[in-house]
């Protein structure tokens, strides 16, 4: 069941990299945001998404400190990656086998033919009221995070390859010429 | 229309540049769609923003840039409002003195309304210089010193003028810049 895949997702898939689609949904549904991009994660806590236009943007783990890179505004924020886990489910997938101390895990009924579980942020201001990661037959396929305003965010991934051979490199940040790097 | 400014800024008004404040005063309400950048004393973040002004209110959502939604800013005729993500409501006379007791720096909402039009608040003095279509290059009021770049012929529901897309504000050592969207 959904519980079952996401903690064999944890300790089988130690890489992945994939496309993704992200929709934001605002309280009543109404579509806000559509962006696509690029994903890849190695455990423990090192991840890089990539979001193209019109909302292109780059965040970056290098499993101590996340760099949160505006392209448009040319400017970097940096935070410590344990700040960010338990709020963020781009780091709730690349964290280590412990996802149960952040998150309380619970199965969910099938839908659309996948295999579901809900993950509750254990931290209290986290952001999110809830994350539902739905598998395909054991790989990952869809994210969906409610905030705590009602806003869903929707993750589909496509070409997911699993364990991939990555080069770490690709998880380090490199800020370009001219742009601030702040702390928070 | 005008991107790159080729005659340089003038100081004095223009005959343009009081015919397109005329014209805005037109303007009464917007809704814009924006990412703000905020940098002081060292410390910053990047943010994304929706905002619906009217004369008598002012709705603001503040998104993080990992896309939860973190904060919603109402302001009426009486109070302001700001309710954080687990749902605590913190109150405040004005915007400025409620973002800088929770959040480290003034936003300057009401100016800003103005502001962010390519436009000066008739409350108090101010120092512009304009570009040669009379829009306004760089801007003081409020002790804030505000520059303006990409400006657009934009539709608003009560006009269509020349609209700034990129506004950079300072004052001290607060710097904002914000990026907009786009406006309905």
């Amino acid at each position: 069941d959904g519980v079952d895949d996401l903690k064999r997702f944890y300790s089988a898939t130690q890489a992945m990299r994939a496309n993704f689609k992200q929709t934001v949904f605002d309280q009543k549904g109404r579509k806000l945001q559509e962006v696509d991009g690029t994903m890849m994660l190695q455990r423990p806590n090192k991840f890089r998404w990539d979001y193209h236009k019109p909302y292109e943007q780059q965040i970056i783990s290098d499993g101590n400190q996340v760099f949160l890179f505006d392209i448009d505004l040319q400017q970097v924020t940096v935070r410590a990656v344990d700040k960010v886990l338990g709020t963020s489910p781009a780091a709730l997938l690349a964290g280590g086998p412990a996802v149960e101390t952040s998150f309380q895990l619970s199965r969910l009924v099938d839908y659309e033919g996948l295999q579901r579980v809900q993950a509750k942020p254990r931290q209290k201001d986290s952001g999110f009221q809830v994350v539902i990661i739905s598998f395909d037959h054991g790989n990952l396929a869809q994210m969906r995070m409610v905030d705590s305003f009602g806003q869903t965010t929707q993750i589909v991934f496509s070409n997911v390859e699993v364990n991939p051979a990555l080069n770490t490199a690709q998880f380090l940040f490199h800020p370009p010429k001219g742009v601030d790097v702040v702390g928070e | 229309c005008s991107s790159v400014p080729t005659a340089p800024a003038v100081i004095s008004a223009t005959p343009a540049s009081q015919q397109r404040d005329q014209r805005l005063l037109a303007v009464t309400q917007f809704a814009l769609e924006a990412k703000l950048a905020v940098q002081f004393n060292g410390k910053g973040y990047t943010a994304r923003l929706q905002w619906q002004h009217t004369p008598a209110t002012d709705q603001l959502r503040i998104f993080s840039p990992l896309g939860q939604q973190i904060a919603l800013i109402d302001r009426s005729a009486e109070s302001v409002t700001l309710t954080d993500q687990s749902g605590k409501q913190h109150h405040a006379g004005d915007v400025a003195s409620l973002t800088e007791k929770l959040l480290g720096w003034r936003l300057p909402l009401t100016g800003l309304s103005q502001w962010v039009l390519g436009t000066p608040h008739p409350h108090t003095e101010y120092e512009a210089s304009y570009l040669s279509t009379g829009e306004p290059h760089t801007l003081r009021q409020d002790g804030w010193q505000i520059a303006y770049d990409d400006y657009k012929p934009t539709i608003l529901p009560e006009i269509t003028e020349s609209l700034p897309g990129l506004v950079r504000l300072q004052q001290d050592d607060i710097r904002l810049k914000l990026l907009i969207q786009h406006w309905e």
